[in-house]
C-alpha cells in the first residue's frame, strides 16, 4: 500500500519519463534547446579563439628609480606573457582591481630594486608578486615565471650568488572565483533558456488545447504538474 | 443510496446573464442521463461546475454523497470527463497517455487492458496524431475511465464523428453503463439522445423546462394534440449510409 507521499511522487516521476521521451522523439524541440545553443557557443567560441595563449594580466609597481629597474620594466610591458595594465601605480588601485578580477596579480618593485648593496659590484633586488586568495594559482605561476627570467639575469651577473630573487605574498581578501563568475553566466543562461523554452512557452499552448483543463478534472496537483516540467526544463 | 448524482437549484451567473439558473435533477446507479438544449441553454456549464471545474453561485452537487463545492479533491477520483474535443499531447503513444492519466490518480495500470476495451490495442505503439477523430474520442473514453470513476460526464461525445464511429461510441457508453457507471451527457442529436438516454433534461435560458423519459416526453408532446405535417418515415438517410457502408468500424475511424 503506498503512502500518500510516495503516490505523489510516482505521478511527477510517470510525468517526468514520459514526457521526456516525447521530447526526445521531437526533432525541432531536440534542435532548438541541444543543436541552436551549440551553434551559438560554436560562433561566438570561435570569436575569441585568439585568445587561447596563456597570459597574466598584471599591475606593475615600480617604486624604484634604478637604470635596471627601468630596464626591467620595459622589458616586462612587451612580453607576451605577462601583460603589464599601465593603469595601476598604487599597490591600493592594484588590490581593488584584483579583487574585482580585473588583475591576476601585482609585480612590486622595492625602492632599492635593481641598485648596487654595499660593497657588491653586481645591481641586486627582491621582486613581490601579490595575489589574492582566488587568484592563487596565477599568483604561484607568475612569481615561478619571474623567478626564471630572474635566474637568466642572474647567471648573466654572478654564477655564484643570486642577486635577483621574487618572493610572493598572498592577500587576505577574496576576489571573485572561477566558480563565481560561471554560475552567475550559467545562472543568467538557464534564466533566458527557460523563459523562451520552458514553462511559460509550453502553458498556453497546453491551456489552448484543452489539456490543462482535462488534466484538472483528475486529483493531479498544480504543485506535480509544475515540477515535473521543471525536472523536465532542467533535464534539457 | 439510490441516487449517485444529486444536484439541487444550482445556479451559475456571468455578469448581467444567468447562466444556469435554478437546476434540480438526480442521476441513479448506472442510467443514462442526457441534457440536451439549443446553444447558450446552459448545458455546458451545469456539467462543468458538476465536474468541479466551475465555481458554483448557488445551491449544491453531490456525487455518491460527497459535496462538489466543499470536496472537489475528493469527488475528482469518483468521476470521469470526456471534454468536447480530446486533445493529446504530440509524440505520445497510447500506452503512455494511459499511463499519464492513470498516474494523474496514483494508480499504475496494464494500458494494453483499456485499449483492447475500445478497440484500441492494435495502435497501441502509435502517436496520439496518428488516431482519426473517433479513435481520439474512443482513447478519450478510456482515459477517463482509467480510476474506475462512479459517474462519467461526456460533453457532445460524438459532434464531427461519421455516423459509424458514432454508433460504435454509443455501444461503448452502454457497455460503461452496463458496468454500472452514471453516464450523464450533453448532446444536440435527438436521435442520439433517443437512442442512448434513459432520461432526458431539456434545458433553455439555464432553467429545465422538461426532465423524463425520451418515450414518455414524445407521449406528452402527442397528448398534447401534435402532428407531424408530414408522414414519418419508417428510415432515415442515415439508416441508408449505414445498410449501404455497414456498422463495422473503419481503420481511420
Amino acid at each position: 500500500m503506498k503512502s500518500d507521499w510516495q503516490k505523489s511522487w510516482f505521478t511527477v516521476w510517470t510525468f517526468v519519463r514520459i514526457n521526456t521521451k516525447r521530447f526526445f522523439r521531437d526533432r525541432t524541440a531536440i534542435f532548438f534547446t541541444i543543436g541552436f545553443p551549440l551553434i551559438f557557443l560554436f560562433v561566438f567560441g570561435s570569436l575569441n579563439s585568439n585568445n587561447s595563449s596563456v597570459s597574466f594580466n598584471v599591475a606593475l609597481i615600480n617604486n624604484s628609480s634604478s637604470e635596471f629597474s627601468k630596464e626591467f620594466t620595459k622589458n616586462l610591458q612587451e612580453s607576451k606573457t605577462i601583460k603589464v595594465n599601465k593603469e595601476e601605480t598604487s599597490l591600493d588601485d592594484a588590490k581593488d582591481r584584483m579583487s574585482r578580477s580585473e588583475l591576476d596579480a601585482a609585480i612590486i618593485l622595492p625602492d632599492d630594486f635593481g641598485k648596487v648593496q654595499g660593497n657588491n659590484t653586481y645591481p641586486s633586488g627582491q621582486a613581490q608578486v601579490v595575489y589574492t586568495q582566488n587568484n592563487q594559482s596565477s599568483g604561484a605561476a607568475l612569481t615561478s615565471v619571474l623567478q626564471s627570467q630572474f635566474q637568466q639575469i642572474n647567471q648573466g651577473l654572478v654564477p655564484t650568488v643570486s642577486p635577483f630573487t621574487v618572493k610572493s605574498e598572498q592577500l587576505n581578501e577574496n576576489s571573485l572565483s572561477a566558480f563565481d563568475y560561471t554560475f552567475a553566466g550559467l545562472l543568467g543562461f538557464a534564466i533566458i533558456g527557460m523563459g523562451i523554452f520552458g514553462p511559460i512557452n509550453v502553458f498556453p499552448e497546453l491551456k489552448k488545447m484543452g489539456i490543462l483543463r482535462r488534466l484538472s478534472t483528475t486529483p493531479l496537483r498544480v504543485w506535480q504538474y509544475f515540477v515535473s516540467t521543471m525536472i523536465l526544463a532542467q533535464h534539457h | 443510496m439510490t441516487h449517485m448524482v444529486e444536484v439541487k437549484n444550482l445556479k451559475k451567473r456571468y455578469g448581467d446573464k444567468q447562466a444556469v439558473d435554478g437546476v434540480s435533477f438526480t442521476v441513479k446507479k448506472g442510467e443514462i442521463f442526457g441534457i440536451l438544449g439549443p446553444n447558450g441553454a446552459g448545458k455546458t456549464t451545469t456539467l462543468e461546475m458538476m465536474e468541479t471545474l466551475r465555481p458554483i453561485d448557488g445551491g449544491s452537487v453531490k456525487i455518491d454523497g460527497i459535496d462538489v463545492a466543499k470536496h472537489p479533491q475528493k469527488v475528482k477520483y469518483l468521476i470521469g470527463v470526456q471534454p468536447q474535443s480530446p486533445a493529446f499531447q504530440d509524440k505520445t503513444r497510447l500506452t503512455e497517455v494511459i499511463e499519464l492519466f492513470a498516474a494523474a490518480y496514483g494508480e499504475k495500470v496494464d494500458p494494453m487492458e483499456f485499449l483492447r476495451d475500445v478497440n484500441l490495442e492494435e495502435k497501441a505503439k502509435n502517436y496520439v496524431e496518428d488516431l482519426s477523430g473517433g479513435q481520439k474520442q474512443r482513447l478519450s473514453i478510456t482515459t477517463a475511465l482509467v480510476h474506475g470513476p462512479k459517474v462519467f460526464f461526456l460533453d457532445e461525445p460524438t459532434t464531427g464523428l461519421d455516423p459509424q464511429a458514432r454508433r460504435n461510441l454509443w455501444d461503448l457508453i452502454e457497455q460503461v453503463c452496463d458496468k454500472g457507471i452514471s453516464v450523464i451527457l450533453t448532446t444536440h442529436y435527438m436521435d442520439e439522445a433517443e437512442v442512448l438516454c434513459d432520461r432526458i433534461a431539456v434545458m433553455d435560458n439555464g432553467k429545465i423546462v422538461a426532465i423524463d423519459t425520451p418515450r414518455n416526453l414524445i407521449q406528452q408532446l402527442l397528448d398534447r394534440g401534435f402532428k407531424k405535417k408530414q408522414e414519418v418515415q419508417q428510415a432515415s438517410l442515415d439508416d441508408v449510409f449505414i445498410d449501404l457502408t455497414g456498422k463495422a468500424l473503419r481503420d481511420g475511424s
